[in-house]
């Protein structure tokens, strides 16, 4: 399928300062106008006190000290320390502001982002990692919620601070503040070649470590493999190559940036010196003040923190923008399967099925289903066989709308099944999927899962039925005992009858069981059958089984080979037929049994 | 002058000099019941099951950060002391400031041609300045390769450790929550080393070498001027237990919230299947919001600190300047000291501010180290002790001696799930296991290659206590296909190849796949061989599936073969032809098989019927059909199937004839 998912996670995604991106992430703010403004606000009125009160130590120096008036030296202290009054107000209320907002917008954008997720198609998860997205879904969002708030508490308190401070030295002195003028392209120019080379290092850093991260939940998940086939030293070979790229790659990025901040020392102190010469002089003359002096040399040392800070806050700007843009591109994803805009909430399905010329491929070249046509009545069962990888899974998923036909059409009822909600399809056609999968949590809320709002009287109505209730009863806790990380903690068999319960909870009207029984016990099988049959009554469904036990009282069979029907019929009139289905299930009891059944 | 320096100082005096006697009270946050070595288990809503296990509790658990240096201790030392020379720069660049203060208001100086002496004075800025380029570049360089080595180094056992915990670990540990460990919690404690000791040792720096000189200058004022000290101290201890505790909370939601979305994402299919996005969504919504309520506490302690920071040193300032000011004017010091007083008063105090961020930080710092540290701190596996074997002298005969088995959860035993199983097995033999869903299959096959250890009674493999043989080495021998498979998000020939650590010939891997019987389907992919199977293998058929697991383990060639219930996804004609093909490629080895289809058991040598865990019969075929029980009623109700079906055969080709 050719969606944009194609190569998400192998895309370049450069961060450059692009307007849209930019602006986009700042429209994520707009639920927060307030802290937004409050905080530009504050850190405005920060760097600007700052700025005032080392302009006031001129004062201290000149009037108070080196004038002799013991009333102006309190006074101007006096002065500062209400600044610093003042500024103690204003920094709680910036990194209040900043922090709340920061801990809001990532609050929402995850949650846009998860509820996006969620409707994303199973051809996109087909394709994407889950280490891949969960790296989205924390590291990269917090990024962007830092963007909007430190990381720009940063770069406005920074630029705020050194235009301020130049103002205030013209006020000083403007000849050699216009001398320091000079010092800035300078500066600007060191900072943006820096940049250039510091955030080519991150984006590498960056997509190691995204490779990192699936190296982990790789390792995690198949820890039991792993273990089994003694590969931990050849794993931490290849694992001990990966991390030594990202020490490379870091490292790199890290003595860059530390060779910048030298560069920057060296010609901050070339204006200091200037300002020793030159302030000097015009001391000498008279141009000047000693507390100017003393002044000046404040502003220019202290203005090589924001040029650095800057530096940095612009590279880290960058890679918060790549990680919005990685971001928005997931959020613009649109899902494969889209409802239409006219699609009905289904009502309770009758049950007819069919399969009008359908066409379906997951990739182009090598085509699953053919043209296949199938007419299902209500209440008919319908048993899928056939060998393994010849489709019938894929018949589910397209029947359940997981996947939707290339070309031809999926009808229920008559209508073709895009004109229902996905949601309202999904929740009245029930699968229980070939892998059976819990989620961490006790039985009974796995049970309940398919239908929340279920007693509990339901909940064992229906784990009797799948024969779980006894199972489930030698537990050590019953329904409440733990399942661990995708069950875990149960046997195969056993996970498979609890999903079995959970979708005869869910009770819908088409219901799929695609090798629902597979790992169980014949005899706990039979009474499944039995169980089940008062259930499917009525009910269209649909078996998939290997098992002849399963599937033999089925009203109809397929037979399904590379995608097509090949036999079709009941269980008699395919055994009739002796064909595949004949020579499928003599196979199965041979010839060397024929011993013991007869005698 | 003062205000945000990217730098952070004291704290590390605070942390050595306020925490080494309360070390302890660094888990105040933590109820008793998990402190210290008690293993606790949470399983709050997202059922995260993450030991939370301190061993080593305490500041003392924190210096081990320092011991991970090893191997990198004197570049850092070096880094650490060109980072002093820097700051000594610094202040003598003050120094030289007030020397050219006091010569300009000296008219001796100023007549003997002024501008003759600002050149001279304007150079030694310089060379000062380039001096401290070099070192300050040096000290960046070292930080970042250290921190970096430290780091990678940290990963790297991070990995390995994890491969190497036991299976009861993994059966009760979260993913997501196992992976944000690993990497955002590693990547706060990179910081430890790249800024946060550094940031220390600057205000350290800053602080002595100011002091030093300030009291050589005017001692009086010297010792005014840090009497701000024990009051920043004070308050920053008391931030730094706060910031520590609400970081805790937020970094454990935050592992919660991993979870909740890795579980989210790895159940996808069934939240789909089941329409039940918008209870996923208000699920997720619960613990974001729990973490962002967590996250707002930290800001209001994080916005409360460092508004006190500055006032507090803002009065020691303006209070120092005032005082200095005062002397100025009595001519007890000269203007250009007073200048270049001011100049080192700033540098003394505004560190302080800065310690507070670094403080909070290093609070983090040690929250996330803690939390690898849990991880750390489990038993590994011991993989290495114990006889070794290579292949040829693994005989695979085996004694069961009333062995039995409890899984161990929560830190305590559970129930038992097998009891009291005898049997034995002679080399070569095929040992077939039947039971209800379960009654312990799995378990007992487990027990085989150690990946879980019998509890009760023994189990003897050639003559010998399972437990002397090196786990390593059974496992290299023992080949089990396990019931579910695993097939990692790589090609098919890059998961058949797996199991053996030398590269593999291209025929090699072929005869693997022919006799698990999927080769052809696999050539049948536009991609063959190379063709990526997806995360968990999610693009194969659950057949194709099983069929690469079984071919991953006959590559690997092993002594002892387990197949558990691994063609249950198969069809029954393929199953044969896997049945055939094995047939001679195990011949010789000890076998066990597990299935539900008596079929694929009968011509076992022995077949254990397990019931509950226990063995409730054992036999051949042909004597266990004669016996009352399990093994008779399962294959009574197949059997009968097959009589009906033969019937039916017969009425079939009757209405053909007609
Ligand atoms: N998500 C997917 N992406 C790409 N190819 C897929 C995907 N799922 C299945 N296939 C391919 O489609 C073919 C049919 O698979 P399907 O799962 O429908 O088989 P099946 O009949 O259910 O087999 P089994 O009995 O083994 O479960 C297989 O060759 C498989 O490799
Ligand atoms: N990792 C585990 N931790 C705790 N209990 C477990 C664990 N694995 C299995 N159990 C429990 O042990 C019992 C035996 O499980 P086991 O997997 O051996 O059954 P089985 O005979 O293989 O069943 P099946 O035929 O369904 O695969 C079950 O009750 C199960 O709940
Ligand atoms: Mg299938
Ligand atoms: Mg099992």
């Amino acid at each position: 399928m050719s969606s944009a998912a194609e190569n998400l996670e192998n895309r370049k995604y450069t961060g450059s300062l692009k307007g849209d991106t930019l602006k986009r992430i700042f429209g994520e703010t707009k639920n927060h106008r307030g802290l937004f403004i409050g905080f530009l606000f504050f850190i405005l009125l920060t760097a600007f006190i700052d700025a005032l009160s080392t302009y006031l130590t001129q004062f201290l120096i000149d009037q108070g000290i080196l004038g002799g008036d013991r009333s102006a030296l309190w006074r101007f202290s006096l002065y500062q320390v209400a600044c610093f009054l003042v500024n103690g107000g204003s920094i709680f209320g910036f990194i209040y502001c900043a922090d709340r907002l920061g801990h809001h917008i990532q609050y929402e954008m995850r949650e846009k982002l998860f509820a996006h997720l969620q409707n994303l198609s199973f051809s996109f998860y087909d394709k994407t990692s889950s280490g891949w997205l969960l790296s989205r879904m924390t590291s990269d969002i917090r990024r962007i919620s830092e963007l909007t708030s430190w990381m720009l508490v940063d770069a406005v308190w920074g630029t705020a601070n050194i235009l301020i401070s130049i103002v205030f030295m013209f006020f000083i002195q403007w000849k050699l503040a216009l001398m320091m003028m000079v010092m800035l392209p300078l500066l600007s120019i060191a900072a943006v070649k820096f940049k250039n080379y510091i955030i080519r290092e991150y984006r590498k850093v960056r997509s190691i470590n995204s490779k990192i991260t699936s190296a982990y939940s790789e390792s995690i998940n198949g820890v039991r493999v792993v273990k089994s086939l003694v590969r931990e030293r050849k794993n931490l070979e290849e694992f001990g190559g990966l991390s030594h790229d990202m020490y490379r790659a870091s490292f790199r990025a890290g003595w860059l940036s530390s060779l910048f901040l030298p560069i920057v020392q060296l010609i901050t102190s070339f204006a200091v010196g200037v300002v020793i010469l030159y302030g000097g002089w015009e001391i000498t003359i008279g141009g000047m003040t000693i507390g100017g002096l003393r002044a000046f040399v404040g502003y220019i040392t202290f203005m090589l923190w924001p040029i650095q800070e800057m530096a940095r806050v612009f590279s880290e700007m960058q890679q918060a923008i790549a990680s919005a843009e990685r971001i928005f591109t997931l959020m613009d994803l649109e899902a494969d399967i889209k409802d239409l805009p006219d699609a009905l909430e289904s009502p309770r399905f009758q049950g007819h099925v069919e399969f009008r010329s359908v066409n379906f491929h997951y990739v182009e070249e090598a085509p699953i289903l053919n043209n296949f046509n199938l007419k299902v009545e209500q209440g008919e069962t319908i048993a899928i066989v056939g060998p393994t990888g010849g489709g019938k899974t894929t018949i589910a998923s397209l029947l359940s709308r997981y996947y939707e036909p290339v070309s031809g059409q999926i009808l229920l009822d008559g209508r073709d099944y895009r004109n229902f909600t996905q949601q309202g399809l999904q929740s009245r056609i029930a699968v229980v999927l070939q892998t059976p999968h819990l989620f961490s949590g006790t039985v009974g809320e796995n049970i309940l899962y398919g239908a929340p709002g279920a007693g509990e009287e339901e909940m064992l109505k229906a784990s009797k039925l799948a024969c779980a209730h006894e199972m489930i009863m030698t537990l050590p806790h019953g329904y409440d005992e733990m399942v661990g990380e995708e069950g875990t903690l149960l046997s195969v068999g056993q996970k498979q009858l609890i999903s079995l319960a959970r979708t005869i909870l869910a009770d819908p009207d088409i219901i799929v069981m695609d090798e629902a029984t597979s790992s169980i016990d014949t005899k706990t099988e039979q009474d499944i059958q039995t169980g089940l049959e008062t259930l499917l009554e009525g009910r269209t469904s649909f078996v998939i089984a290997h098992r002849l036990s399963t599937i033999r009282k089925a009203d109809r069979i397929l037979v399904i080979e590379k995608g097509a029907i090949k036999e079709e019929g009941n269980h008699r009139q395919l055994l009739a037929q002796g064909g595949h289905y004949y020579r499928l299930y003599t196979s199965q009891f041979r010839k060397d049994h024929a011993p013991q059944m007869l005698g | 002058m003062h205000r945000r320096r990217p730098i952070g100082f004291l704290r590390f005096f605070y942390a050595l000099i306020v925490r080494l006697p309360i070390g302890d009270k660094l888990f105040r946050g933590i109820p008793p019941q998990n402190h210290p070595e008690n293993i606790k288990y949470t399983a709050p809503e997202g059922g995260q099951i993450m030991k939370q296990k301190t061993k080593e509790s305490g500041f003392r658990g924190f210096l081990t950060l320092f011991a991970l240096l090893k191997g990198n201790r004197r570049l850092y030392t070096l880094t650490i002391l060109a980072l002093g020379l820097t700051i000594a720069a610094e202040v003598t660049g003050f120094m030289v400031i007030r020397h050219v203060v006091d010569g300009l208001l000296d008219s001796e100086v100023r007549g003997a041609g002024i501008i003759h002496f600002l050149l001279v004075w304007t150079l030694v800025f310089l060379a000062l300045a380039l001096f401290k380029g070099a070192l300050s570049y040096l000290h960046g360089w070292g930080k970042a390769h250290c921190s970096e080595q430290v780091i990678r180094r940290m990963r790297n056992s991070l990995y390995d450790h994890m491969q190497r915990l036991s299976f009861s670990f993994h059966d009760s540990s979260q993913t997501g929550e196992l992976v944000q460990r690993s990497t955002s919690d590693v990547d706060t404690v990179r910081k430890f080393y790249a800024n946060q000791i550094p940031e220390i040792f600057q205000v350290f720096f800053q602080f002595s070498i100011n002091l030093g000189i300030l009291l050589v200058l005017e001692w009086k004022l010297a010792l005014f001027s840090v009497i701000v000290v024990p009051v920043v101290g004070a308050v920053s201890t008391v931030f730094f237990f706060k910031i520590f505790d609400a970081y805790d909370d937020y970094q454990d939601v935050e592992g919660r919230m991993s979870n909740r979305i890795q579980e989210n994402l790895s159940g996808i299919r069934v939240v789909r299947a089941f329409a039940r996005q918008e209870w996923e969504k208000d699920q997720f919504r619960k613990i974001n919001a729990l973490q962002r309520a967590k996250g707002m506490r930290l800001a209001w302690w994080n916005s409360l600190y460092w508004p006190f920071g500055h006032i507090l040193c803002g009065l020691q300032f303006s209070a120092t300047l005032l005082l200095g000011g005062f002397m100025a004017l009595n001519g007890t010091i000269s203007p250009g000291t007073f200048i270049a007083f001011s100049s080192m008063v700033n540098a003394l105090i505004w560190p302080m501010q800065e310690l507070g961020r670094t403080i909070s930080e290093i609070s983090k710092s040690h929250v996330s180290y803690r939390r690898i540290r849990e991880i750390l701190d489990e038993e590994q596996e011991d993989l290495k002790s114990g006889t070794a074997l290579d292949a040829h002298e693994l005989k695979g005969n085996l004694e069961f001696i009333n062995a039995g088995f409890r899984y161990s959860l929560e830190g305590k035993a559970g129930d038992k799930v097998l009891e009291d199983i005898s049997f034995s097995c002679r080399e070569g033999e095929k040992i077939a296991l039947l039971g209800a869903t379960g009654s312990g299959k799995t378990t007992l096959v487990n027990l085989l290659p150690r990946f879980y250890d019998y509890t009760e009674g023994k189990i003897l493999l050639d003559g010998e206590d399972l437990h002397s043989y090196n786990r390593h080495s059974l496992r290299r021998h023992i080949g089990i296909v396990q019931q579910e498979p695993f097939l990692f998000s790589m090609t098919v020939a890059e998961n058949i190849c797996y199991s053996l650590d030398r590269d593999v010939s291209r025929e090699e891997m072929i005869r693997a796949a022919k006799a698990a019987m999927v080769h052809e389907s696999i050539m049948s992919f536009p991609e063959g061989y190379d063709t990526m199977v997806g995360e968990k293998g999610v693009s194969l058929s659950g057949g194709q599936k099983q069929r690469i697991a079984i071919a991953r383990t006959l590559l690997k060639d092993p002594r002892l073969l387990i197949l558990d219930d691994s063609t249950s996804a198969v069809d029954a004609d393929t199953e044969e032809k896997i049945k055939k093909a094995l047939k001679e490629l195990v011949s010789g080895r000890t076998t066990f098989i597990i299935a539900h289809r008596i079929q694929t058991l009968r011509q076992a040598d022995r077949i254990l019927v397990l019931e509950k865990g226990r063995i409730v019969q054992q036999g051949r075929h042909e004597e266990l059909i004669q016996e009352d029980g399990f093994y008779r009623d399962v294959f009574r109700l197949q059997t009968q199937m097959e009589k009906e079906l033969r019937r039916e055969l017969e009425s079939a080709s009757q209405q053909k004839g007609a």
